[in-house]
């Protein structure tokens, strides 16, 4: 697993990415944690089998700390993908198997029910692979988290569910800590503040490994902490620097690596529709009437 | 624990022995060799493992492929649908039993907004099927008779297969396993264990493509375009039909998501006159989207109204009396072909 070391620089880079996200104006606010932790904690895409991660929507720093390039993740927010969007759509949800990202559901609670399907494929075929599913608390009130968590509960499914339980609980559950709802689950439960990120990374893995070790799926809630206001606020990224012997220096490249990226995007043309649906006419414009000219 | 392999099912085996299989029997056959052949495939849905599914549909499966590919899941239709999206992503061709079609319902978020779009959103195909027992006419009530393909019909990314024969369900299932698409298979409860259903399969592995319509019976004097159980009920007007002179074309579907425009068009261009007829319910229902093709690519061959006979628009009665004025019935076939032709 990677050490505390390692987690710093990639929240650094992360942080560079979304500041340059922040200030490109493409994104209003910045949510890497605990989706980089989350990606981190998990086997990686060197692997020959890596493990499978959905991210939280609007999480696409995750997808860096998995291995993801700026430049296809800014042209996902641009509009211009041609690899796993093509084009279609502006957020960032890519779906790239060799770095084991599947694309962030954007139903909520919906993702929890899909990646119990992940894992229960990955029992089936006889793999040591986690599936690892990043959601906030508003899902937990939705039917779809039920069934999911409850089948993949029932099934021993190596699923990690992550849930980020840092906004208001009262809305959406009567419980104050999931780690309670999870029990009634019969699922395992760890529970970290969102001031400590070694100790997220941590919990999260222990989870990762109580999964790859046959137990069954894992539930890890992220609590608030009154000393973090946000990952994009400049104290987040000041105590990161802190612990970094070179951090000023790491954060300048970063910066450059993510301006250039961004940079390189924006001048590469703009591929029409055409070029999204694969050099064809979109296909409503292929209903045959006998009045109508010939195309 | 024994070593020895499971004794293959004999409700399984009839076509390898050359035995007649009913509709049901054939749907078991497509499900068991398609398991047989192809490691990625397995089923999951409520009671199918140990009870062997409502309507035994998987009897002994899991003995003979264990629970990792006959999987039991809790009473949870959007959950187990959305798992089965999950594995598809990771090569697995699962097939879902939905208990009655009608439990659909729950699924329909999943189906829609995410299985449906994942292929279009850049996410990857997925490969999966959603069979189960649809229909009327075995006095089931509104949760256990309905037909509930225009729910989902106008869901890009979708198939939807509906079969009338044995013939046809086996090798039509056996293609939706094997299509990259999401494929929702509708099998109708009347057509299960009807006996003069019961035919000689080939013996060979064979497949019928889908969005291929077939004629069910040739005529001239107008088209008749249906599926289902109702080919049965239009080929039984059909003769009363011919007994008057009036020989009618009927085209089953098979398919209905896409439609094969092809063959209905040919067909509709030689008889001139379309009715439509469907068990499900009037408004809303395939005859309107059938209409409106016609009237795109044949309005000029068209010597007559384009009919429909279909369900009323009500809920499916409880009451048997009820459930049969509800339904299409051979009479209300006989008097709308009767007029059109006479038109």
């Amino acid at each position: 697993m990677i050490d505390d070391r390692g987690l710093d620089r990639a929240l650094l880079r992360a942080l560079a990415f979304e500041r340059t996200v922040l200030d490109a104006g493409l994104r209003e606010r910045a949510h890497m944690l605990p989706g980089v932790p989350a990606a981190l904690a998990l086997r990686g895409s060197a692997d020959d089998q890596p493990d499978i991660f959905s991210m939280r929507c609007g999480s696409p720093s995750a997808a860096l700390s998995r291995g993801l390039s700026p430049e296809d993740l800014f042209r996902q927010l641009l509009g211009r993908a041609t690899a796993s969007a093509e084009g279609r759509d502006a957020g960032a949800f890519p779906t790239v198997p060799e770095l084991g990202l599947l694309a962030p559901v954007e139903l909520p609670g919906k993702g929890t029910e899909v990646m119990c399907g992940v894992a229960m494929a990955m029992q089936m075929q006889g793999e040591d692979r986690v599936a690892l599913h990043v959601d906030n608390v508003a899902g937990t009130a939705s039917g779809d988290w039920h069934e999911g968590f409850n089948f993949a509960a029932v099934r021993r499914a190596p699923l990690v569910v992550v849930m980020d339980c840092t906004g208001p609980m009262h809305p959406h559950t009567a419980v104050d800590r999931l780690a309670r709802k999870s029990a009634a689950y019969g699922v395992e439960s760890w529970s970290v503040t969102l001031g400590s990120l070694a100790g997220m990374l941590r919990a999260i893995a222990e989870a990762v490994a109580h999964a790859r070790s046959g137990n069954g799926v894992g539930l890890v809630e992220v609590l608030p902490d009154p000393t973090v206001s946000g990952p994009d606020a400049p104290s987040f990224r000041g105590q990161v620097m802190q612990r970094m012997d070179d951090g000023a220096e790491q954060w300048d490249a970063d910066m450059a690596e993510m301006s250039s990226a961004l940079s390189r995007v924006t001048e590469e043309p703009e591929p029409g529709a055409a070029a999204a649906y694969g050099g064809a006419a979109p296909p409503w414009y292929r209903t045959p009437t006998l009045r109508m000219p010939a195309e | 624990m024994s070593d020895q392999k499971p004794t293959r099912p004999e409700h399984v085996s009839r076509t390898a022995a050359g035995e007649p299989v009913t509709f049901l029997e054939a749907i078991s056959e497509a499900l068991f060799e398609e398991m047989e052949h192809d490691p990625s495939v397995f089923l999951l849905g409520e009671d199918i493992g140990e009870y062997g599914g409502a309507f035994k549909v998987t009897r002994d499966f899991l003995g003979y492929f264990g629970e990792h590919r006959v999987m039991d899941t809790p009473i949870s239709e959007g959950g187990f649908t959305g798992a089965a999206a999950g594995a598809a992503h990771m090569g697995m061709r699962p097939v879902v039993e939905m208990q009655f079609m009608d439990f659909i319902s729950p699924a329909y978020d999943v189906l829609t907004n995410y299985v449906a779009t994942s292929a279009y959103r850049g996410a990857g195909a997925l490969p999966m099927v959603v069979r189960g027992p649809v229909g009327g006419g075995n006095r089931g009530g509104p949760f256990h008779s309905q037909n509930i393909e225009m729910a989902f019909f106008h869901t890009p990314g979708l198939k939807i297969v509906y079969p009338s024969t044995a013939h046809d369900a086996k090798g039509l299932l056996k293609a939706a396993i094997r299509d990259d698409s999401p494929v929702l298979f509708e099998e109708h409860k009347g057509l299960y264990r009807a006996p003069w259903l019961r035919e000689v399969l080939p013996k060979d592995d064979y497949i019928i493509p889908l969005g291929k319509a077939r004629t069910a019976r040739a005529g001239t004097a107008l088209t008749i375009v249906t599926y289902g159980l109702m080919v049965h009920r239009s080929l039984k007007a059909a003769e009363v039909l011919a007994a008057k002179g009036v020989e009618v074309e009927i085209l089953d579907l098979r398919t209905l998501l896409p439609l094969d425009d092809e063959a209905i068009i040919r067909s509709v261009k030689k008889t001139g006159k379309l009715l439509v007829v469907h068990e499900d319910t009037r408004t809303g229902g395939i005859a309107g989207e059938i209409a409106m093709r016609v009237s795109e690519q044949a309005f000029e061959w068209l010597d007559g109204p384009m009919l429909r006979v279909t369900s009323i628009d009500a809920p499916v009665p409880y009451s048997g009396a009820l459930e049969d004025v509800f339904l299409p019935q051979v009479d209300d076939i006989v008097k709308a072909a009767t007029y059109l032709a006479e038109y």
